[in-house]
């Protein structure tokens, strides 16, 4: 082979290392001129061929000049040194690209020539802004729940919602509300910067409520479809600011739905260079977890209104037992009296009917006042008088014992040893009292045996208490109705007496500690009751 | 308690019933001493200052004992109570409270602040 053919050979075979190269190359003269390019450079900028590129002369490309690509060639001619350049740029050809640019330099005795690679990175920019994009999303999610449970009230916990949606958005200001019949109430606004009937800059800007459903925002809410606008005025649903607010350079409104039920809608505005589709997509994410906590906010409030309620409620009944027994027992004191000196003072003239039916008199005032009492006592067992102390549950039982050391035949056995409960021991004395008396009254054995003991805590309970007699038993059917205020399952003189609401005292005094009592009977095998205080 | 047999007993009771029984009963262990009946708690302060129509202290004297309604209308019997025992000349008149309340808040009230109260008596069933 001839040397000219070899020559021939090897610039052919770099002519194909050049066309085959996975990245764009070109050199310049010391003019400027490009003198050498390949396809690859020419397709990555958006030119037709490289015969585009070769007629360039990198003095005189604006693109390189605009971004800044020029001044990277320039270091590398001056220092011999590579230089490089990740920039995102819109090329000669109008092609918007990220490009990884690497120039350097050579010398011939001609002159200084640079040489550039360039490579294509928009693909690789684009999953790094996705991974970007996805981290903000993430960290807002996250931001709104770390955050909800220190919200006080659901105006605090809307403007959370909102303020996260501005922050992910890059927005402005914006507003979140919700739709209130035909109407829409704002629940959190952000503040757009009023020029007019603006208040102080520290005060809240007062939530609008009961507006009218129009312009822009009022279109997501009738649609149910967000909308992006980077020209809001041109839609034909936009009419107009209020005097004093800001021009609004973009919109973005999403709807907030649940169960295909659009309730309200979060809108954003002025977003430097105008909403992007990521924006919506984005905001789309987020909004399923302020739907989503929004909701739970409103049940926990819903429960607790309940509960405030139904409290409200037990405590006027209780004021109300107990001005209703209080205020009975006067008119009661004056016919018990009346009844008295009836029977003092007018013995002579009355005969034995007459006698008896007085007598009858002051035993049913006797009876209502026992009563009235009992009410009275019931009505002031309440959480609030609660005087809870820790207590050594056989002290406890020690100060109760001694009122059955006159009855005849009975055995109380303390199982095992009590421990020491967080409780108030007025109640609870009167809570055992009330079980160990009913334990003796109810029962028609020879001996009247008698357990007191508990089951140990364990992580989930408190410890169980028990009494446990070997008395008449209750019928299950009854076991409801042995709590329930003056309803008795025996003949008034049977079983000597009583009103009826020893257990429905205790039953609201463990209820008082937010404990429950309970029992296990069958008729003649006794009964068992059990109870637990949570305080 | 030896009662000056001369002497007035101020009663103070809004209840005509109640009233009815504790004259009764005063009767019954044979006082002599004139008893003078206020109706609520502002009558039986105007009578211990000589106030409105108790202007004339030759027919409205200081009485010798007091007994008292708590529950009372107008100025309560409480209130009664609180203004005699601030007093420095009222302060040594003995006062005997009537109550049906048990409400330890009432005892109370009464006993604690300055050892008011000599004694109260219940007006409990048949007394």
């Amino acid at each position: 082979m001839t040397s000219f053919n070899k020559i021939k050979n090897k610039l052919a075979l770099y002519d194909s290392i050049l066309e085959s190269a996975p990245i764009g190359i070109a050199a310049y003269d010391e003019n400027g001129q490009c003198y050498l390019a390949n396809d690859v450079a020419a397709e990555m900028v958006g030119a037709q061929n490289k015969e585009v590129v070769l007629k360039q002369n990198y003095h005189k490309i604006p693109s390189w000049k605009k971004s800044g690509i020029y001044d990277v060639a320039l270091k590398a001619l001056k220092t011999n040194e590579t230089s490089r350049h990740i920039k995102h740029i819109k090329s000669s050809f109008d092609k918007e690209i990220w490009l990884d640019f690497i120039a350097n330099s050579f010398e011939t005795p001609e002159g200084k020539h640079l040489v550039i690679m360039i490579n294509d990175i928009s693909e690789i920019k684009k999953n790094e802004n996705d991974l970007v994009e996805r981290n903000k999303l993430l960290s807002s999610v996250q931001y709104l729940y770390q955050n909800r449970n220190k919200c006080h009230d659901y105006y605090e916990l809307s403007k959370l919602c909102l303020d996260c949606s501005i922050q992910l958005t890059q927005s402005k200001f914006g507003f979140i509300g919700e739709l209130n019949q035909n109407r829409f109430d704002t629940t959190g606004m952000a503040n757009p910067g009023w020029t007019e009937c603006y208040i102080t800059e520290n005060e809240q800007v007062p939530l609008v409520k009961n507006m009218k459903i129009t312009g822009i925002w009022g279109h997501v809410l009738k649609t149910g479809k967000p909308l992006l606008l980077n020209k809001p005025s041109e839609h034909p649903a936009y009419t107009g600011i209020p005097a004093g607010h800001p021009e609004l350079t973009s919109f973005l409104g999403y709807p907030l739905s649940r169960n295909n039920d659009v309730f309200g809608m979060i809108a954003l505005a002025n977003k430097e260079n105008g909403y992007r589709q990521k924006d919506l997509d984005n905001l789309e994410i987020l909004s399923n977890a302020i739907i989503e906590i929004l909701f739970n906010m409103n049940s926990r409030l819903l429960t607790q209104k309940y509960i405030q309620e139904i409290e409200e409620s037990n405590k006027k009944l209780d004021e109300f037992a107990y001005i209703a027994s209080h205020d009975l027992k006067e008119p009661l004191r004056a016919i018990s009296n009346y009844s008295l000196f009836l029977q003092e003072d007018y013995t002579d003239i009355l005969d034995a009917e007459g006698k008896r039916f007085i007598k009858t008199i002051v035993n049913n005032t006797k009876r209502m006042d026992t009563l009235l009492n009992t009410l009275l006592r019931y009505s002031r067992v309440g959480r609030k008088n609660l005087n809870v102390q820790q207590t050594d549950m056989n002290k406890l039982l020690m100060n109760i014992l001694p009122n059955y050391q006159d009855e005849k035949n009975i055995e109380i056995i303390i199982d095992r040893l009590l421990p020491e409960v967080d409780c108030d021991q007025t109640f609870v004395e009167e809570i055992f009292f009330n079980l160990i008396s009913n334990a003796l009254k109810y029962n028609i054995n020879d001996i009247k045996v008698i357990h007191i003991g508990y089951t140990p805590e364990t992580l989930a309970m408190p410890p169980i208490f028990y009494v446990k007699d070997n008395g008449i038993g209750i019928d299950p059917k009854d076991h409801e109705n042995v709590f329930k205020i003056f309803k008795r399952l025996h003949g008034r003189d049977e079983f000597q007496g009583g009103t009826g609401a020893g257990l429905t005292i205790a039953k609201k005094m463990v209820e008082a500690h937010n404990g429950k009592i309970w029992l296990e009977s069958l008729p003649e095998k006794g009964s068992t009751f059990y109870f637990y205080l949570g305080v | 308690m030896k009662l000056p047999s001369n002497k007035v007993i101020l009663l103070v009771e809004d209840c005509p019933e109640d009233y009815e029984a504790t004259m009764r009963a005063l009767k019954k262990s044979n006082l002599k001493n004139p008893i003078f009946r206020c109706k609520d708690g502002q009558e039986a302060l105007d009578y211990l200052y000589h106030k409105n129509q108790f202007q004339d202290k030759d027919k409205f004297p200081k009485p010798c004992i007091i007994l008292l309604d708590l529950n009372l209308p107008k100025v309560d019997g409480k209130e009664v109570l609180l203004t005699i025992k601030s007093d420095k000349i009222m302060k040594s008149i003995p006062v005997i409270v009537l109550t049906t309340s048990d409400d330890e808040i009432d005892i109370k009230k009464s006993k604690n602040p300055m050892n008011m109260v000599q004694t109260a008596i219940f007006k409990s069933l048949l007394t």
